[in-house]
């Protein structure tokens, strides 16, 4: 496992420990394509607080909750058996700010020598924030990599919280990971999920 | 926010003088006031009438039961009659409210006190005793206002009381005159009407159709507020540009306001042998405006002799030169006439400093303006010069007037702005930082302030010796950052303000780092972070002006090898309709360099964006830490 604690509340990550081990072991007896739904429908929209957001990616498919998570995420989607998107409402959770110091510490904790970068911008003609870290592990073999993108348009935070398991194809892995980003959009207010 | 009582001030102009200034309350006590109270029973009966008539409900505060304002337009004089009663229901009324002023020009109006008493709740009268009196000067700097105030603490307020004040101001000119006011108070107001009467020439008048309904006759208009709700406040507004209002003055076009006054400083200045030495001085320069420049503000100081007839008319250039003192009028004319023999395409201006939309001076008339200051057309364009600000940094138009409503003085002209820079408050800052194996870090700052930031250090500066400046720094530098132990400063640029205000220090923070143990380092880039902070809208109901802001800091970190650099904090790229921010993190051999901009164009941000513009603000403030890792070596 990449990560003992997946979980959008991580101000208080301790408290998660062990839940999070649990679920650990809960995912690791499993098969994880039995949890895999279908396609993602782009026009779908998942609820979260004051609105919701959509998605795409042709070659992702919906997970149910829990199957990366600890349960605490709004959205699921796996591609293959090695890539997972996981989305957590961060919504008066943790700050775009938070989030980014977090999930760079917690990848170089688990990672020896980790490499990890950060860019933020704002989504062209908006004041819709993205927050990303980008972390890969150096050690020799297959490369974990993480993407870690929050957006906030200052109604609505969501994180996606991305993770392509050792993969000797790092490049790709990171673009694959990225793409499903570029692709998620924040809405006002709720259509039917 | 206004005073309360504020737009009952007859000059127009008069509400945005500032500062008051006590001029011996005692010894001016009545000084050129006439007192005449006589129409105090009328008015009483008046007010009383009315406030039997209104369903006040239960107002707590302060309500003005009528406010009339008559112009009586003669043929040898002009003078306004301002009549009006207030209701106070409860005590904190009483505290909060209890006084009035009246506002006048002692040069060029006689102002006659027709009323002040009080109806106190037991049914007694008391009558306002004239040797209570305070007359403070109402003049702001730089200014050329001759405003002055008398205070009237009326006896016998109580809780469910009414006053009433009556007065007249009048003037000889009837060529010049100017009077108004708002629509509407800063409190509840049930009855507001202006009027005005004329002999011969009919006045230009105006009154915004939004606010007032008029009748006119062949020699008097009166027009009624229907505006009975307070104005609304807010934290950032020229409230002459945004309450509506009624202004009356002499018949006149811009073309003649312009002429009149050019005619003035022609007289001003058509005596030109006082400049011989200076402009000597002046075209053995380098940059000789900038010299002429510092002359006339820094060597010719500031005071204002608006006298008599000197209200709009400088004093002669010769008369200047040898008091070496003068007020705006009197210093603009002498740089004009100056500029003017540099063969400069220069011309005075009329600027009212509270006001930033030229559309809110309905009639013509020199009365919308309290400022002089000299523009002039330059290879790179426009370019104002205020010489009342003694230290403005070179090659821009000074802050405090750019964007400001004026008057060019020349024919033609009509009121427009003074042109304001894309980018009006600018630094840099540039620090290197070492971190030193006792867990310290030293630091080299250098900050650069070109244009108004530079004004401002000067003129702090230039008044304190060599150890208080030191002293002056080392506070500033630890109210924006933190205590620097063994700080050292030095600071160039103070008295030449055609370089930027350079300082430059050296010192140590202690405490900052643990060598031998992981490095995990944050810099809040503090002289960035307060001015974006800043920059956040407070207002509510009106939109803002903002002047253009433009910084950049450089931040350069040497590990001094007692860490290996592991990882980098954000770079951001900000680009937003407001402005943009961003934050460039380089890797360089055991250094990190972190380079920020943060700009913001002069812009006017209109009420509904002021969320949009407050998160933008935010989000830039939110990034302005620096961060970086690295492993103990």
């Amino acid at each position: 496992m990449l990560h003992s604690y997946k979980t959008a509340q991580l101000s208080g990550f301790l408290l998660f420990l062990a839940a999070a081990a649990s679920a650990a072991a809960v995912l690791s007896s499993r098969d994880v394509r039995e949890l895999v739904g279908g396609p993602v429908d782009p026009e779908r929209v998942w609820t979260v607080q004051s609105g919701g957001f959509s998605a795409r990616g042709d070659v992702w498919t919906t997970a149910r909750i829990g199957t990366f998570s600890d349960g605490s995420a709004v959205a699921e989607f796996a591609w293959k058996e090695t890539a997972s998107v996981i989305v957590f409402d961060q919504k008066a959770v943790n700050s775009t700010q938070d989030i980014a110091r977090f999930r760079r510490r917690d990848f170089v904790d688990e990672f020896d020598g980790a490499v990890c970068t950060q860019r933020r911008w704002l989504r062209a003609d908006s004041l819709e924030h993205r927050s990303e870290v980008v972390c890969f592990s150096v050690a020799d073999g297959p490369a974990d990599v993480m993407v870690s993108l929050s957006i906030d348009d200052g109604s609505r935070h969501i994180e996606l919280y991305a993770e392509h398991r050792a993969t000797d194809e790092r490049d790709d892995a990171l673009t694959l990971l990225r793409n499903f980003g570029k692709d998620v959009q924040l809405h006002a207010t709720e259509k039917t999920s | 926010m206004p005073p309360k009582r504020r737009p009952e001030v007859n000059a127009l102009r008069a509400i945005l003088t500032m500062s008051a200034l006590l001029v011996g309350a005692n010894a001016s006590a009545g000084k050129d006031i006439n007192w005449q109270l006589d129409a105090d029973a009328r008015l009483l009966a008046d007010a009383r009438e009315r406030l039997e008539a209104a369903d006040l409900g239960e107002a707590s505060g302060v309500v003005q039961l009528f406010l009339r304002r008559h112009i009586d337009v003669r043929d040898d004089a002009v003078s306004e009659t301002v009549e009006m009663a207030y209701f106070y229901p409860g005590d904190e009324s009483v505290q909060n409210d209890g006084s009035d002023e009246i506002h006048w020009d002692t040069h060029d109006q006689d102002l006659t006190v027709l009323a002040a008493s009080v109806l106190s709740s037991d049914g007694q009268t008391h009558a306002f005793d004239r040797r209570t009196a305070q007359v403070l000067s109402d003049d702001s700097d730089n200014v050329f206002t001759s405003e002055q105030k008398v205070i009237l603490q009326l006896p016998g307020l109580d809780a469910g009381s009414i006053s009433v004040l009556a007065y007249r101001r009048s003037v000889a000119d009837r060529d010049h005159f100017l009077f108004g006011g708002y629509a509407m108070a800063s409190l509840p107001s049930l009855y507001r009407e202006f009027s005005v009467a004329w002999q011969g020439q009919r006045p230009a008048w105006h009154a915004d159709e939004t606010a007032f309904d008029c009748e006119q006759t062949e020699r008097s208009v009166s027009c009624v507020s229907r505006m009975t709700e307070p104005g609304e406040t807010d934290e950032r507004v020229d409230y002459y540009d945004v309450l509506p209002k009624f202004t009356v003055a002499a018949d006149k076009s811009w073309d003649e306001v312009i002429e009149d006054l050019t005619a003035e400083i022609a007289n001003a200045t058509a005596d030109r042998a006082a400049l011989a030495l200076l402009l000597d001085d002046v075209r053995d320069s380098e940059l000789p405006i900038e010299t002429l420049l510092a002359f006339v503000a820094r060597k010719v100081r500031y005071a204002s002799f608006s006298e008599a007839e000197h209200a709009y008319r400088p004093h002669a250039i010769g008369q200047t030169m040898k008091n070496r003192y003068g007020d705006c009028k009197d210093k603009s004319v002498l740089m004009l006439a100056a500029l003017d023999e540099l063969g400069v395409d220069a011309y005075a201006t009329l600027v009212a400093t509270f006001s930033q939309d030229p559309e809110s001076l309905a009639v013509p008339s020199r009365g919308h303006f309290d400022h002089m200051v000299v523009c002039a057309q330059l290879a790179d364009g426009e370019r104002c010069f205020d010489p009342t600000v003694a230290h403005a940094g070179a090659g821009t138009t000074p802050s405090g007037i750019q964007g400001r409503t004026r008057l060019n003085l020349v024919p033609g002209s009509t009121p427009d702005r003074v042109p304001t820079d894309e980018y009006v408050w600018e630094f840099e800052v540039e620090s290197d930082l070492v971190f030193q194996a006792n867990g310290s870090q030293t630091e080299r700052l250098v900050r650069r302030y070109p244009g108004p930031y530079g004004t401002l250090y000067r003129r702090a500066l230039a008044r304190r010796e060599a150890n208080e400046r030191s002293e002056w720094l080392a506070e500033r530098h630890e109210e924006a950052v933190a205590e620097l132990e063994e700080a050292t400063f030095s600071v160039t640029g103070v008295d030449d303000a055609r370089e930027p205000l350079t300082v430059t220090s050296n010192g140590r923070y202690d405490g900052v780092a643990a060598p031998g143990e992981a490095l995990s380092y944050s810099d809040g880039s503090f002289w960035i972070r307060n001015e974006i902070i800043e920059l956040e809208i407070l207002n509510k109901h009106y939109d803002v002006h903002i002047k253009g802001r433009r910084y950049r800091s450089v931040y350069r970190f040497d590990l001094n090898k007692l860490w290996r650099l592991r990882d980098i904090g954000a770079n951001v790229e900000f680009d937003s309709r407001f402005g943009r921010f961003r934050r460039q993190y380089t890797k360089r051999r055991g250094q990190v360099h972190v380079e920020t901009v943060f700009e913001v164009p002069s812009q006017t941000v209109a009420v509904a964006d002021f969320d949009a513009f407050n998160r933008f603000v935010e989000l830039a403030s939110d990034q302005t830490g620096i961060l970086f890792w690295g492993e103990a070596r």
